[in-house]
């Protein structure tokens, strides 16, 4: 088998993964309804804490504050609002603590980080691993490996020739 | 440079970061007095609405003054403590025009707070009664009571959720930069 068709058919399984994850994505992407308002004010509910409660977002609070919470979330959606503006407005009002999700800036930021990161460094160890793997695998023996080996096995074999004499 | 330093470069740089995320975290702003807010120091929010007497009442046309926010409910034990103060605050600087209370109900009803203010004396300030739930996310009260001081200028200078007493208003005042 010629280099470049060792080099294709190597690569040809992982070329047909990457279309099935592209088209999925595609196709996921585009057949998913338009959430109604309802789940638009459901998802920002999500995302913020309910002002009475201590660890309940206002999405599974039915405390009065919540419930009111909920009405303004959809007033403001309805508005035109973006979900980042919605919580932005709470924010500004209760401080960051309402917010469920950390902020995407400042020092809280850096926990967005953390995933990426640990994962940038386990994708070079492991790149790292494998190609040190390969490299061993690649050795060849060296004339004096071989004829370390030759000199053992004939000490082997006359041991061997030796011992099948004196039985 | 060999296998075993390298090793211990890696854990070293893994230690140093995780021991200034660590600091980070720990030197970073956090909200610990439950009294902040983020409004201090902004423009109030709106306040306006119609009052159990039948009147109305907007926070923008008592520019000139220094205006008590107090949000509160019958319900509330530690409202119920503070109103016989908060009475005696409201009349003492209403004959000196120098300040207004404004009352508004949280999660209560109108004929609640009717009864409420009935067994201490009446209210001769607005109390804000129908519609206050908008208000109170706009001023981002989760519990009452929560006391708010607007200055003249119209800006939220100080915010108390403990129980007031008529001094402690006062020192709240002259924290809001209220001269005696």
């Amino acid at each position: 088998m010629s280099a470049a068709k060792k080099f294709s058919s190597r690569l040809l399984p992982w070329a047909l993964l990457a279309v099935v994850i592209v088209v999925a994505f595609v196709v996921g992407a585009h057949s998913a309804a338009k959430p109604s308002l309802a789940e638009r004010t459901r998802s920002v509910a999500d995302t913020i804490r309910c002002p009475q409660c201590t660890d309940k977002s206002m999405a599974a609070s039915d405390a009065p504050t919540s419930v009111a919470g909920r009405a303004e979330i959809q007033r403001q959606l309805v508005a035109g609002r973006t979900p980042d503006e919605v919580r932005a407005w709470f924010a500004a009002r209760y401080g960051q603590d309402i917010l469920l999700t950390p902020p995407r800036r400042g020092v809280e930021g850096l926990i967005w980080m953390i995933p990426v990161i640990a994962f940038v460094v386990a994708a070079a160890v492991l790149s790292a691993a494998f190609l040190r793997w390969r490299r061993i695998g690649a050795e060849t023996a060296t004339d004096a490996d071989v004829a370390v080996v030759a000199a053992a096995l004939d000490e082997l074999h006359t041991r061997d020739v030796s011992e099948g004499d004196g039985s | 440079m060999t296998r075993r330093s390298t090793t211990r470069w890696a854990v070293a740089g893994v230690a140093v970061v995780i021991v200034a995320l660590i600091g980070l975290l720990a030197v970073s702003k956090t909200q610990t007095d439950s009294a902040a807010s983020p409004l201090l120091g902004k423009t109030a929010p709106p306040l306006a609405g119609k009052t159990l007497d039948g009147g109305s009442f907007d926070l923008t046309s008592m520019r000139g003054r220094f205006v008590v926010v107090n949000f509160f409910a019958s319900w509330c034990q530690p409202c119920q403590e503070e109103a016989p103060e908060l009475r005696r605050w409201a009349q003492r600087h209403q004959a000196k025009g120098d300040a207004q209370l404004v009352n508004v109900l949280f999660q209560d009803t109108p004929a609640a707070a009717e009864q409420f203010f009935a067994r201490y004396g009446g209210a001769t300030w607005p109390v804000l009664a129908v519609g206050t739930d908008t208000i109170g996310l706009d001023w981002g009260v989760a519990k009452v009571p929560e006391t708010f001081v607007v200055n003249p200028q119209g800006v939220v200078v100080a915010k108390t959720i403990t129980t007031v007493t008529e001094s402690s208003l006062d020192d709240l005042l002259e924290r809001g930069g209220a001269t005696s």
